[in-house]
């Protein structure tokens, strides 16, 4: 899965499981709101059965005060009653402490109901039933928030299979491009090799004006050629090839590598200044380095403007290649290193070149720093 | 003495009581003395009026001044017995009476 594919299945997972998330927690907020309401008034209706069934027993006992007043006793349930002042008159509840400004309240695991009764037998103004609290809405709470972990889950399972089927195309495309990439370069192998070779035997001393510009054309076609080449190497050959890592000097790298670009500078007539202010030595692969510095400098001489500089500064720790082209935004900054992207159609290339450089730099847990202005040009700074 | 002290807050418990009891016993008792009468009495008043509180002040109410309105018994029952006479007692006394008709016979004290 490359990078860019899994930032959209993140992106995409996101926003749909965000929305979704609110969704289902406003149903469960609505679902568990409703069922609490339900079961409180079932549970009020239960426990005014209860203050009933006690209310007919006081009666009974008032109306045959003459025998012995033995206040009634239930299981499933504790009552009291209370006169009008709300004083207590008989209790089987623990708690004689009741809350007389709620009709219905819960307390120490322990659901109560008051009931206002007339007329006063044995002097009771108001019944009160205490029935142990049988965790309903815990058990609901429960229930509501598995269920919509259950559904959170088979939406993150269809969001993800559904952002693979769309991508699908996409993947294949690249995939496609890839081949084809690979399969040229096997096939330009030969050409570019008998082209290089024979250029170099060529004595361009020995050439007339005329034709040693024409030559030089030839030359200039041919090393561009020659890079993309070498990147679409890289890229095709990059997992079977391991690193042969040395300390390799980076001016004298680069001094090498401007010069080779030399024919190129030529050709936009820019200049350009290798500024040493100190020795950078880096332990990395030869060939890895010199498709940085490459890539670099060919980007440098693509997007700069004719008859301007290059300017490269090697530091201790690093090293900057700027260029007086167009500069980017951020926005175009923030894609650079993803590969296939390019900003500026009337440019040659793949597109590859940044990711090649992005590819190396991480492997290598180096930095690269892009500073760039609209209409000042870009500086890009490789650092330890 | 030490072994006084108990005895004393006894004594000062008890006497008020008693006071209470005597005063309902001197005032009330010669007419009223049916214990049934004394209990269907308190029966209603504990039925209209609930609390100590309101049931001895209907009581001092009435017994002030006597009704038909004011009674809480029936209408047969006022019609064999008829409507007492107000009252000749003092307010002092007549609530010491009432309360301790209350004490002797409210219906609280009998819940088991």
């Amino acid at each position: 899965m490359s990078s860019a594919e899994r930032k959209s299945i993140i992106n995409v997972l996101v926003l749909y499981l965000t929305s979704t998330i609110l969704l289902v927690s406003i149903l469960a907020y609505s679902y568990y709101n409703y069922e609490t309401e339900q079961i409180e008034i079932q549970e009020k209706r239960v426990m005014i059965e209860d203050a009933k069934e006690v209310f007919t027993k006081i009666q009974t006992l008032h109306n045959n005060q003459f025998l012995q007043l033995i206040y009634p006793r239930f299981k499933e349930f504790n009552s009291a009653i209370y006169d009008i002042d709300k004083y207590l008159i008989y209790s089987t509840i623990n708690d004689t402490k009741i809350d007389f400004s709620k009709s219905i309240y819960s307390k120490d695991g322990y659901k109560y109901f008051i009931y206002e009764v007339k007329p006063y037998y044995l002097g009771s103004a108001y019944i009160v039933i205490e029935r142990k609290n049988e965790s309903l809405l815990t058990q609901l709470g429960i229930k509501i928030i598995m269920l919509s972990v259950f559904i959170i889950f088979i939406i993150i399972i269809t969001s993800i299979f559904l952002v693979r089927l769309i991508l699908k195309p996409i993947r294949d495309n690249l995939n496609l491009l890839d081949r084809f990439i690979k399969d040229t370069t096997h096939e330009l192998n030969t050409p570019i090799s008998t082209i290089l070779t024979n250029i170099e035997l060529i004595d361009s001393a020995n050439l007339d004006l005329k034709v040693e510009k024409k030559f030089n054309r030839i030359k200039t076609a041919s090393l561009t050629i020659s890079n993309i080449y070498e990147d679409l190497v890289f890229l095709v050959l990059n997992h079977s090839v391991s690193s042969q890592n040395v300390d390799v000097d980076i001016n004298t790298i680069v001094k090498q590598r401007v010069d080779y670009f030399n024919i190129l500078f030529e050709s936009k007539n820019i200049k350009v200044s290798i500024i040493e202010n100190d020795n950078f030595i880096l332990n990395i692969d030869n060939k890895k380095i010199t498709r940085v510095i490459d890539n670099l400098i060919s980007n440098a001489i693509k997007y700069t403007k004719k008859s301007t500089n290059i300017n490269i500064i090697i530091e201790k720790n690093n090293f900057k290649i700027c260029d007086q082209g167009d500069g980017m935004t951020a926005m175009q900054i923030s894609k650079i290193f993803e590969r296939y992207t390019r900003f500026d159609d009337t440019q040659g290339g793949f597109g590859i070149g940044y990711n090649i450089v992005y590819t190396i730099v991480k492997e290598y847990n180096l930095n690269i720093d892009i500073n760039s202005i609209i209409d000042e040009g870009t500086c890009v700074t490789i650092s330890q | 003495m030490c072994y006084n002290k108990p005895i004393k807050i006894v004594l000062i418990t008890l006497i008020p009581v008693s006071i209470w009891a005597n005063s309902f016993k001197k005032n009330c008792l010669n007419c009223h003395f049916q214990q049934m009468q004394l209990q269907i009495f308190m029966s209603k008043y504990t039925l209209k009026y609930s609390s100590q509180e309101r049931i001895e002040k209907a009581i001092y109410d009435y017994i002030k001044n006597p009704s038909k309105e004011t009674s809480v018994m029936p209408f047969g029952f006022l019609r064999r017995f008829g409507i007492k006479e107000p009252t000749t007692l003092d307010d002092i006394e007549l609530k010491k009476a009432i309360n301790g008709y209350y004490k002797q016979y409210n219906l609280k004290q009998f819940i088991k």
